[in-house]
């Protein structure tokens, strides 16, 4: 999942400081999922936001990183915008100053290429990544490098990794444990596991090549 | 091939040394260290930015240990540069008289952590890569080189690492690798020493032990808490604490440790004095070897 934390209220009511109509856009993807950018959320900013004496309008979009595309900006919000308090016309939509979106960086962008209003986060996006043990923690899990290793290791060294080692743990490993992030297991120790339970230690006995960078930047299209 | 390479291969105890490059451009504190050392070790080791804090550069304070007599071991980390800069500063150092190499990871930089990390290789890859560049003839990159590099080849191991298979794994890697002698993480505890012999029988690289001598209990709690999984055993505390003179303590805890890698056939041992530089030659006479 792509995971995202809330920007401070303050910092958003900055950014659309200078705007009087403002449509607050909720994404039905990943942040819905853990209650960061869902209607509820929606619904909390947008009352937060009219307290400031702005035109605030509400609606949720599916998922923002996927738009169904109109003839125009107008046509391609009308498409995918639901509103909340009721069916949102032209009317409603032609005069929004600004756009504050509850999407990760990736869906606010996919809006930017189709739709000329101004927008702004309401969240930092920060990494893509899955919930931990504790129900209210993530953990990053990938870097998106281009680069896939997974069928050799189950767990991913390059992101979980802070020197994403490649060939083994680094001489920091304390007790099964990651020495720069110590309440972190050791992620060589989780892949030794693994493998082992698996019966395909193999797999990490040969050298792994130093990694094409390359590809980092190659990634951009595919 | 280099006096260090050369008596490895002679299977005598081979006894190494370390030099701790200053903060400052300060050449005298460089000179001391080397005359402490020179004629009671082979070679010794310069640490390259030990946990991230900048000291003066190795290849520099290498150059001054040829110059002087005693044969560098030039610590290279993955740390702050790249394999560009990896490669450019092992063939400028082999230009300056530079053959023993030992190849590193490197620690992360937890004191100066607004320091962007490196990393783009590990140490089984650098390894690799020097290995490559001595047998074939080719660098980082595959370009063909006119010169044959008489380097010799070293990497880090450290016997207190748990679960110790895994870091075996990496051992064998690093020997696949092409590494040619190994010199380890400090230890304190005969046990360790025995359960490393029992894992590495099978093994055909030199393997130099990690000595440092304890000097109190404050030292001795700074290495449990920064080295990982280092065991320390009871009884060297309670000699540390009843102790009337610590530097004496100290020494011989150093020679015992010497005392029983030498009987349990290691090749060597990896002296690291952090400052008792002095005392070096004590604690290898006293282990009676």
């Amino acid at each position: 999942m792509i995971v995202v934390k809330e920007k401070k209220f303050d910092e958003v009511m900055d950014t659309i400081k200078d705007f009087n109509k403002i449509l607050v856009v909720g994404c039905g993807g990943c942040v819905t999922f853990y209650n960061k950018g869902g209607r509820k959320e929606t619904i909390e900013l947008a009352e937060k936001i009219k307290k400031h004496n702005k035109n605030v309008i509400k609606a949720m979009i599916p998922r923002q990183c996927s738009l169904i595309k109109g003839v125009d900006y107008l046509d391609t919000l009308l498409k995918n915008c639901k509103g909340i308090d009721k069916e949102l016309t032209v009317k409603d939509l032609k005069d929004v100053d600004a756009i504050v979106s509850l999407a990760c960086g990736v869906g606010i962008q996919n809006m930017a290429r189709h739709i000329d209003l101004y927008i702004v986060p309401a969240n930092d996006t920060v990494f893509m990544g899955i919930k931990n043990n504790d129900e209210r923690v993530f953990e990053e899990y990938c870097l998106g490098c281009g680069n896939c290793i997974l069928h050799l290791t189950q767990y991913c060294p390059i992101s979980l990794c802070p020197k994403s080692m490649l060939n083994g743990p680094c001489g920091g490993v304390n007790n099964g444990m990651c020495e720069v992030i110590k309440d972190r297991k050791c992620v060589w120790v989780m892949i030794y596991e693994k493998l082992k339970k698996l019966n395909r230690l193999k797999y990490i006995k040969d050298i792994y090549m130093p990694k094409d960078f390359s590809k980092k930047i190659k990634r951009y299209k595919i | 091939m280099s006096k260090f390479s050369n008596a490895l291969r002679k299977r005598r105890f081979v006894i190494t040394g370390e030099i701790d490059p200053p903060k400052e451009p300060i050449v005298e504190e460089i000179i001391s260290q080397i005359e402490s050392l020179k004629n009671v070790v082979v070679a010794a080791n310069v640490t390259d930015n030990p946990v991230g804090i900048p000291f003066v550069s190795t290849i520099s304070v290498c150059k001054i240990m040829i110059e002087k007599g005693l044969e560098p071991i030039y610590q290279i980390t993955c740390r702050d540069r790249n394999r560009i800069a990896i490669q450019s500063d092992i063939l400028g150092s082999y230009m300056l008289g530079i053959r023993n190499i030992l190849a590193l990871t490197g620690d992360y930089p937890l004191v100066y952590k607004e320091a962007k990390p490196v990393f783009d290789l590990d140490s089984v890859q650098l390894i690799y890569l020097l290995n490559r560049m001595r047998k074939d003839k080719i660098d980082f990159f595959g370009r063909k080189l006119s010169v044959d590099l008489d380097i010799f080849i070293g990497g880090a191991l450290n016997p207190n690492s748990e679960p110790l298979e895994l870091e075996i794994m990496k051992l064998e890697k690093k020997i696949k690798a092409g590494v040619d002698f190994i010199q380890t993480q400090v230890v304190f505890d005969r046990n360790v020493l025995e359960k490393l012999k029992e894992k590495t029988s099978h093994l055909d690289v030199p393997i130099l032990i990690g000595v440092t001598p304890l000097k109190s209990v404050k030292m001795a709690e700074y290495f449990l808490q920064n080295v990982p999984g280092i065991r320390i055993p009871k009884e060297l505390i309670d000699r540390l604490k009843s102790s009337k003179n610590k530097i004496e303590t100290a020494i011989q805890i150093a020679s015992e440790i010497i005392k029983e890698a030498y009987e349990l056939k290691f090749a060597g041992v990896h002296i690291m004095p952090v400052g008792m530089h002095g005392y070096v030659k004590e604690m290898i006479s006293r282990a009676g070897i």
